[in-house]
């Protein structure tokens, strides 16, 4: 498949999402030292986190408030990783590291790119969650470790119900110039 | 033992070139040796114009200063470090003692205090230290900028003249001019330097000091540094006329000297030099105007003569006069104007023609021609400034358009229209002005971040990206580089890294109020409404009258669906800024969400006849019709924006709203499926909801 579909930033120019993860607490269940989180949310695919411990391996997202979160991005790369590419990664929600309810779980064949993942509830909407973990449960080739290369977690702008503030955003210039005042 | 005076001066001559760190040695060495107040306030000054503020700070803070330049200079330093009260310590607070005690220096005195004021809440305080200021000093353009920004009434009319009682630029100003001038043969036009030169040198931007040195500056030993003044005047000379600021020209040369090359060797024109030289109090310096091409001796000094010299008269020789008449600033009216236009035209043709500079004998002018029309000028600009201030802005293009044309291709005029255009939301106009500022200035940063605005609006992401590249390029440390920046993201939506830049140019300027109110815009749009309102609420403590922000809380509370409070807040925004369509509009938006129709579509009314080119008013006014139960009303309106605007997507699905509450279903379906072929994806995803009345989310308004 093309990356440039599942290219996160595609999405986030579009104004229709925000990506999250900026305002959420970030942690690992193990990492090599130098391959932590810094490196899982740089921006640069050069880098990585490096696992250092047992499967599962985790990455908790812990929110300050209840968060809709629409997709949740993860990059990883086969060619460069090898063994230690995740191969079936399990995505869970929840309050706290105690309640946590598995919502996803996602099988990837040799990814090389950008891999979203829709979070969805029963109903087919976003969830609203204060904390969602990622499990790494198994790596290609049976490998202990895993590499991450950057994960991105998406939050819709929901337009308010109100019918006015539904005009919020024109199609043309001619009318989106005079909506606000900078 | 150390003579002081001679020191001093080879001190202010290494100043008056530049060369700070050779000034700041020999200050030093000065210093150390003799310790006074004077080599104090000297070794200050070395350190302040090569930016080391807190040692010059340090140096002056601690001693009793009698001085009146020394408590200024450690006054500005404070100021500049940020403490207030010490400035305000140094500088007193009696404005009539101030005035006073600093004698020429004055004006700045109370300048400088005004500001303080302002950085500490003082607002009515300040604005009278301002108008003391001005009162003093006619030419203290940013205190009457400052008093029209802070929205005092002054009235430029007023304010700019000569009132020759107050006005303290004095004859020593003069002098020291005289003086300077030598200086300057001495050191611009390559003359061949004289040994006897540093006896007669005096500082010259200290004007109250060694009064003495004039004296004998004016009466040179030998002959050769008096022919190098009079050569450098003559080199001078090339500047064809002085400026006349659009006025009266050249006719009058009263002035001067016109020390003429025929003159210029003999000893008698140094004393009617040296009285029209005295006679001309106040006067301006002309700008740099045209080089001299008739300078035989080398390039004219013209730059630092400019900087010494309050008096541009005794520069420029007037060689082309016609007539003897004398320029009169007579009170502005619009026939003297087109007279002085084509006046200078048939001047600027003489010029040309006339290569010989005739020997006009020096007159002393009853009055100060030059600095004359600088006031007239300066009312002029005065005028459109404050209808700027004020958001008049229609008012205020007029008045710039009105300006000579020489004032008004500058890039500081030009930019006042734009900004004038940017107000009144005509972003075309504004950016068409911004473009051609950039292309003839490109180094010049003032007004980008309206310029960048400006892109904003118009989606021009092409041109706000290359502009945001090269003011970064051009120099980091420029805070508006970085809301330029912070605007290129923005439209990109990439809003982190726009929040970066942003962040980063209020830190390098925390007190610009726009810095503030487009970070916290950023905020609001990032959804982060704490930190939103804190950039707002911050902007509008500097800036009162900074309406952006006044709309920014207004627009948070909008989204948060406090309507009452949005209310209050555009209504504030309003009455600064009462002439603007977008914010009248969005005040009709909230009366109608409180559920006060009437009201709301009388503002839209008026909205709607203020601003003929937003289709904004229109497509509001449609759909408060709408909500309030009038569809068939907001028809006229919908099909009128229809025809302006027939690719916006809106527009049809309003349309589609209206035909379902008319219950013509299969109208609205048409609508609603040419909006959703103009704009796909939509705006959120509710013009599917449009198609689907079962999805209808105002179930008011759903056909049945």
């Amino acid at each position: 498949m093309a990356g440039l579909e599942k290219d996160p930033l595609v999405y986030e120019r579009s104004g229709t999402v925000r990506e999250v993860g900026n305002h959420a607490i970030w942690s690992l269940s193990s990492c090599k030292p130098g391959f932590g989180i810094d490196q899982l949310r740089d921006d640069c695919m050069e880098t990585y986190w490096q696992s250092d411990g047992q499967l599962p391996h985790l990455v908790n997202i812990q929110f300050q408030k209840k968060t809709m979160v629409s997709h949740i991005y993860i990059y990883t790369d086969y060619k460069l990783d090898e063994s230690y590419t995740p191969s079936r990664i399990s995505i869970r929600a929840g309050t706290h590291f105690n309640d946590l309810q598995e919502i996803e779980v996602i099988e990837l064949i040799e990814p090389s790119g950008w891999e979203m993942i829709p979070i969805k509830d029963i109903h087919d909407r976003p969830i609203r969650t204060y904390m969602i973990q990622i499990a790494v449960l198994s790596n290609h080739q049976n490998g202990r470790d895993t590499h991450m290369r950057q994960i991105k977690v998406h939050s819709p702008c929901e337009p308010t119900s109100f019918d006015i503030n539904k005009f919020r955003n024109f199609s043309t210039v001619q009318f989106q110039q005079y909506a606000t005042i900078r | 033992m150390i003579v002081q005076e001679p020191i001093q001066v080879i001190v202010w001559d290494c100043l008056n070139n530049y060369e700070f760190e050779n000034a700041i040695f020999l200050a030093e060495r000065l210093y150390a040796e003799v310790g006074s107040e004077e080599a104090a306030f000297l070794l200050g000054t070395c350190y302040y114009r090569s930016g080391r503020i807190n040692e010059a700070h340090h140096l002056l803070q601690n001693k009793t200063l009698a001085l009146p330049q020394a408590r200024f200079l450690l006054a500005k330093c404070s100021a500049d470090l940020k403490s207030y009260k010490d400035a305000e310590i140094a500088l007193g607070s009696n404005l009539d003692i101030i005035a006073s005690e600093f004698g020429e220096q004055a004006p700045y005195a109370l300048q400088l205090l005004a500001k303080v004021y302002i950085s500490t809440g003082r607002r009515n305080e300040a604005a009278e230290a301002h108008r003391k200021a001005l009162s003093l000093n006619p030419f203290m353009w940013k205190s009457f900028a400052q008093l029209c920004n802070m929205g005092e009434k002054v009235d430029p009319q007023q304010v700019f003249q000569i009132n020759n009682s107050e006005f303290t630029f004095g004859v020593t100003t003069l002098v020291n001019l005289v003086s300077n001038s030598e200086n300057i043969s001495f050191v611009n036009c390559n003359i061949h330097n004289n040994s006897s030169m540093n006896t007669n040198v005096t500082p010259n931007n200290v004007a109250t000091r060694t009064p003495m040195a004039m004296s004998t500056s004016i009466t040179p030993e030998t002959q050769a540094p008096m022919k190098r003044m009079h050569s450098v005047f003559s080199g001078m000379a090339p500047i064809p006329f002085s400026p006349s600021f659009g006025m009266l020209t050249m006719e009058e040369s009263p002035v001067l000297y016109t020390p003429t090359l025929t003159d210029s060797n003999e000893q008698k024109a140094i004393p009617k030099i040296v009285n029209s030289l005295r006679a001309q109090m106040g006067q301006l310096k002309d700008a740099v105007f045209s080089p001299a091409p008739r300078c035989t001796l080398g390039p004219a000094p013209r730059r630092s003569s400019r900087l010494f010299s309050n008096n541009n008269s005794s520069y420029s020789v007037k060689e082309n006069n016609k007539s003897p008449s004398r320029k009169f600033a007579a009170p502005k009216s619009p026939s003297r104007k087109n007279k002085q236009r084509t006046a200078k035209n048939i001047k600027s043709n003489t010029i040309d023609s006339n290569k010989s500079i005739e020997t006009v004998t020096p007159t002393i002018p009853p009055k100060n021609s030059n600095g004359v029309a600088l006031l007239s000028l300066m009312k002029e600009i005065g005028e459109a400034y404050k209808y700027l201030a004020f958001l008049d802005c229609k008012n205020a293009i007029k008045s710039f358009q009105e300006l000579p044309p020489k004032q008004l291709a500058s890039p500081w005029v030009q930019t006042m229209i734009a900004r004038s255009h940017y107000e009144l939301a005509q972003y075309e106009a504004a950016a068409k002005i911004f473009s051609e500022i950039r292309k003839q200035y490109p180094s010049r940063t003032e007004g980008m971040e309206i310029y960048s605005t400006c892109l904003w609006h118009l989606q021009r992401e092409a041109q706000l990206s290359a502009l945001a590249q090269e003011l970064v390029e051009l120099n980091r440390t420029n805070p508006i580089a970085w809301l330029v920046a912070g605007n290129c993201f923005s439209l990109h939506k990439e809003r982190e890294t726009a929040l970066k830049f942003f962040r980063r140019a209020v830190q390098l300027n925390p007190d610009a109020a726009y810095a503030h109110a487009l970070l916290g815009h950023e905020y609001a749009v990032a959804e982060e409404t704490d930190k939103a309102l804190a950039s707002f609420r911050l902007a509008v403590s500097i800036d009162p009258r900074n309406y952006v922000a006044w709309f920014g809380i207004a627009t948070v509370y909008a989204r948060q669906e406090r309507w009452k409070a949005s209310e209050v807040h555009i209504r504030r925004a309003l009455s600064i800024h009462p002439l603007s369509g977008v914010l009248r509009c969005q005040l009709g938006l909230a009366q109608s969400a409180l559920g006060k129709m009437e009201r709301a579509l009388s503002t839209l009314e008026k909205a709607v006849a203020l601003d003929t080119e937003n289709p904004l008013c229109r497509f509001h006014r449609a759909s408060v019709l709408l909500r309030a139960g009038r569809p068939q009303d907001a028809l006229a309106d919908l099909h009128h924006l229809k025809d302006i605007a027939p690719r916006e997507s809106l527009v049809y699905y309003l349309l589609g709203k209206v035909h379902n509450k008319l219950g013509n279903a299969h109208l609205a379906l048409m609508h609603f499926s040419w909006a959703t072929d103009l704009d796909p994806k939509g705006t959120g995803g509710h013009i599917k909801e449009g198609f689907d009345p079962s999805k209808q989310e105002d179930p008011p308004e759903r056909s049945t």
